[in-house]
């Protein structure tokens, strides 16, 4: 864990008047604070996968399949590695899963800290293919490897978002 | 192609290291592998630096590095593999050398870590894997990657969270030798049982921690190795291979096909036909408890959901069928992602000359070991055999 940063005795005796040289509260060694701070915050792309959010908008998961060979993906996406053609047709995805694991996060990433402990699952549709996403609306104690499930789509209430996510 | 050899290893102290910046630490490491192989920068050829970053300051390690270092102008370039980035590193600089492009490479692994405050750090860490469909949406954490594996795992073939909690007492018992360890301590199964979860069924002390540090090898061909050495250390063979980027793609959350794959490119490689009884030791990707039992299995150590019992009976102490992590692995000497490969092999090749001190020191029979070093959840697999002698 990062230990705080502090003004310490050490200032005053090294006799550097800038405020962003502090000193480790833990181990008192002197840090330089950058000035330059960085927000990041990314613009992606997803002109090839609109219907997969079309789709959710109207209540349904949905995946690609290829029309040329026949390759079903998910994830959606546009273009088929296996055969090279560009046309895919979007295929809606059952809602009725197993269960393959799951885990519950009490640490959380800071871009999440806003949220409740979450529960993340991987379930496999009955379409063969698998879905990673949250599980709502079972007691953590209730949940298990190979459990019948159901998949849902709504918005998130925390943050407005389209979500499908795994519930009982 | 051409034999290459382990020349020289270095490390730096493994912890939080807030006395040094990212250039400095990787010096430490440096120069002490170069004055175990009796060279200096003139005779370096060409240098790798093996680094994940986005936690530090310096977008270009290599070159900072290489200026710090007196490396400059020899060419350079930085390598990325997640926390396998180390051994990519060493691949790139054993292409090198085996290819007769190059006679000496240092490879070179750092990373400064504790620059961003901690959740930063988790943050970036959990993003390793595919951001845009299972990150933006659902926030996983590394822990809570491997965290879908120790539940399939622990679910199917019946081990505890006691069996995990035995794989950081063995490793932390190692690691309490170590004076470049991060843990220098022993843990009880109690005390890890008792530590709070992370990612369920993963508690703290299942997990490797965040970490500074910098490691070091220097290669060589067999022509210049013969010359500043009688003891060089062969590599035999590396395997790799690579894992889909999405969890969800993955078959089932058993094991690691990539680790699998990767191990049996390397045996083929290096001519070692599996058996775990010729190994004198091995160093295997611990970055969790459960990483270590699954990675018995895709190396063929045990069968396949049998793993937990060679720790529940001890087969991978000194004395055991096949010692691992008597570094302390990742979880007890720290997980610096883009010097832990190096420092793995780097481990391996000091205990094959014997360089090791005290308990720690491996009993070698057959002059041979493994190091296994995954990046993420099995995106990455290499798999690095080495030998005490160049021919089988």
């Amino acid at each position: 864990m990062n230990s705080k940063l502090i003004v310490s005795r050490a200032n005053s005796e090294t006799k550097i008047p800038d405020p962003q040289i502090l000193f480790d509260e833990k181990t008192l060694l002197p840090q330089l604070v950058s000035r330059r701070v960085l927000e990041q915050r990314f613009i992606i792309p997803i002109s090839k996968i609109i219907p997969f959010y079309t789709n959710l908008a109207r209540g349904r998961l949905v995946a690609t399949k290829c029309k040329r060979c026949g390759s079903l993906y998910f994830p959606p996406r546009g273009d088929c590695s296996k055969c090279h053609s560009t046309m895919m047709l979007t295929k809606t995805l059952s809602h009725e899963a197993r269960l393959l694991s799951f885990t519950k996060i009490f640490v959380k990433p800071s871009s999440f800290s806003q949220f409740p402990d979450y529960t993340v699952g991987v379930a496999r549709l009955k379409d063969g293919v698998n879905v990673l996403c949250w599980i709502r609306g079972i007691a953590m104690e209730d949940i298990s490897v190979g459990m019948k499930v159901v998949l849902k789509v709504e918005r998130r209430p925390e943050d407005g978002a389209l979500e499908y996510y795994i519930t009982c | 192609m051409k034999s290459v050899a382990v020349v020289g290893t270095g490390q730096s102290k493994f912890g939080r290291r807030n006395d040094v910046r990212l250039d400095e630490l990787s010096w430490e490491s440096l120069k002490e592998a170069m004055e175990d192989a009796g060279v200096d920068q003139a005779d370096i050829d060409s240098f790798v630096v093996s680094t994940v970053g986005g936690w530090s300051a310096e977008l270009l390690p290599a070159v900072v590095v290489g200026e710090y270092s007196g490396l400059e102008p020899k060419p350079t370039m930085r390598v990325e593999a997640a926390c396998a980035s180390g051994s990519a590193a060493v691949y790139q600089g054993y292409t090198l050398i085996a290819s007769g492009l190059a006679d000496v490479v240092a490879v070179i692994g750092v990373e400064k870590m504790s620059e961003s405050p901690t959740p930063v750090a988790v943050e970036l860490i959990g993003r390793a894997g595919n951001y845009f469909w299972e990150f933006e949406n659902f926030g996983l954490t590394f822990p809570g990657y491997y965290a879908l594996y120790a539940t399939a795992y622990l679910s199917k073939y019946g081990a505890t969270e006691e069996d995990l909690a035995m794989v950081a007492v063995k490793n932390h018992y190692y690691g309490s030798m170590n004076p470049k360890a991060q843990f220098q301590k022993e843990v009880t199964v109690e005390e890890v049982k008792a530590s709070k979860y992370v990612a369920w069924p993963l508690k703290l002390l299942d997990c490797s921690p965040i970490t500074d540090g910098s490691a070091t090898v220097i290669l060589a061909s067999e022509r210049v190795a013969r010359k500043l050495t009688k003891d060089p250390i062969w590599i035999k063979g590396i395997g790799a291979a690579s894992g889909t980027a999405n969890m969800s793609q993955r078959d089932d959350f058993l094991g690691l096909k990539a680790a699998r794959i990767a191990a049996r490119t390397a045996f083929k490689r290096a001519r070692f036909d599996g058996d775990p009884r010729k190994l004198d030791l091995a160093e295997v990707h611990d970055c969790f408890t459960i990483a270590e039992l699954l990675a018995y299995e895709d190396l063929g150590f045990s069968r396949r959901g049998e793993g937990y019992k060679m720790v529940r009976e001890g087969q991978t102490y000194k004395g055991g069928v096949l010692p691992v992590n008597l570094s302390g692995g990742l979880k007890a000497k720290g997980h610096p992602i883009g010097a832990t490969g190096i420092s793995m092999i780097g481990e391996v090749a000091r205990q094959l000359k014997y360089q090791v001190k005290g308990n720690r020191q491996a009993d070698i029979k057959n002059g041979w070991g493994l190091v296994h070093n995954i990046g993420g959840t099995g995106h990455y697999a290499y798999i690095t055999l080495l030998s005490q002698s160049r021919c089988n």
